[in-house]
């Protein structure tokens, strides 16, 4: 599996779609009441971003991420600072609150598609309406892609997605990738 | 397939959810201060309704919360979903 997933890039669909694993990226999951301005304070303290608390939306910045998963939930996802580092960061701030920090680095990986034909191929296999207008910049969502569980993200002004799934479910995702992109032109 | 509109994520297919059947089922109170009949009243036995039925379904693969579905077993038309809790919500 390892070898596949650090094959760098496949281009598919008559060069309409690259798709690439981002390794190294740190996850942290988050939970916690949204109506504590602890929670919101703390995420705000450790990765400078403002807690996304409307539903399937995510706030970023240069370096980190933040995905709603849930009303009191949520994933952090980060470029640079260490998963160590925010969970201490996190813990540090909420202090004694009733919450939860957990670093899932290890159970989670990134899969990039890239391209104008990026959401042609998530249709596929996934009953969501992918078009930008209904699924655009800032939105994220959770599903089924293939009957695996994923997070889509749309990424910004393109066509172009991001799935973050479980480790366990990446070889068969990549594979499934592979073999729908074939036929997408 | 449903289109089941989750209170949080909004319409989404049923192969994202589970349903957890009947809603409102309420523990009778300690197992050994009721009888056996009670208990197994509780455990067991469902209304099995015909019509509009309030149900708890969970958004297994979206947001993982439950919450309840007012649905019609005749047609599967759904009537509305209530958040766990919200005023309304039975228990």
């Amino acid at each position: 599996m390892a070898e596949i997933l650090r094959s760098a890039l496949h281009d598919a669909a008559g060069g309409r779609l690259q798709i690439e694993e981002i390794p190294g990226l740190h996850y942290v999951s988050l939970r916690g009441d949204p109506a504590a301005p602890a929670v919101a304070g703390a995420v705000t303290d450790v990765l400078k971003i403002a807690l996304p608390l409307r539903p399937n939306t995510l706030a970023a910045s240069e370096t980190a991420k933040v995905f709603w998963l849930g009303p009191e939930e949520w994933l952090l996802v980060s470029l640079s600072q260490s998963a160590a580092e925010i969970v201490s960061g996190l813990r540090l701030s909420l202090g004694g609150l009733h919450s939860a920090v957990t670093d899932v680095t290890s159970g989670c990986t990134t899969i990039r598609l890239r391209g104008a034909g990026s959401r042609d191929v998530l249709a596929k296999g996934c009953t969501l309406d992918l078009h930008p207008r209904a699924f655009g910049d800032g939105q994220c969502a959770q599903t089924l892609l293939a009957k695996a569980p994923v997070l889509i993200e749309a990424l910004p002004a393109t066509q172009d997605c991001q799935l973050i799934v479980r480790r366990s479910y990446a070889d068969y995702l990549w594979h499934w990738l592979h073999d729908a992109s074939r036929w997408a032109q | 397939m449903l289109l089941i509109p989750c209170p949080w994520c909004g319409p989404r297919a049923e192969s994202e959810f589970a349903c957890g059947g009947e809603a409102g089922i309420v523990r009778p109170g300690a197992p050994d201060a009721v009888s056996d009949a009670e208990w197994a009243d509780y455990l067991f036995m469902r209304t099995n309704h015909r019509g509009l039925h309030r149900e708890q379904w969970w958004h297994a693969h979206g947001c993982r919360r439950w919450f309840i579905v007012r649905r019609d077993t005749v047609t599967c038309r759904i009537d509305g979903v209530e958040k766990m809790g919200s005023a309304g919500a039975a228990p």
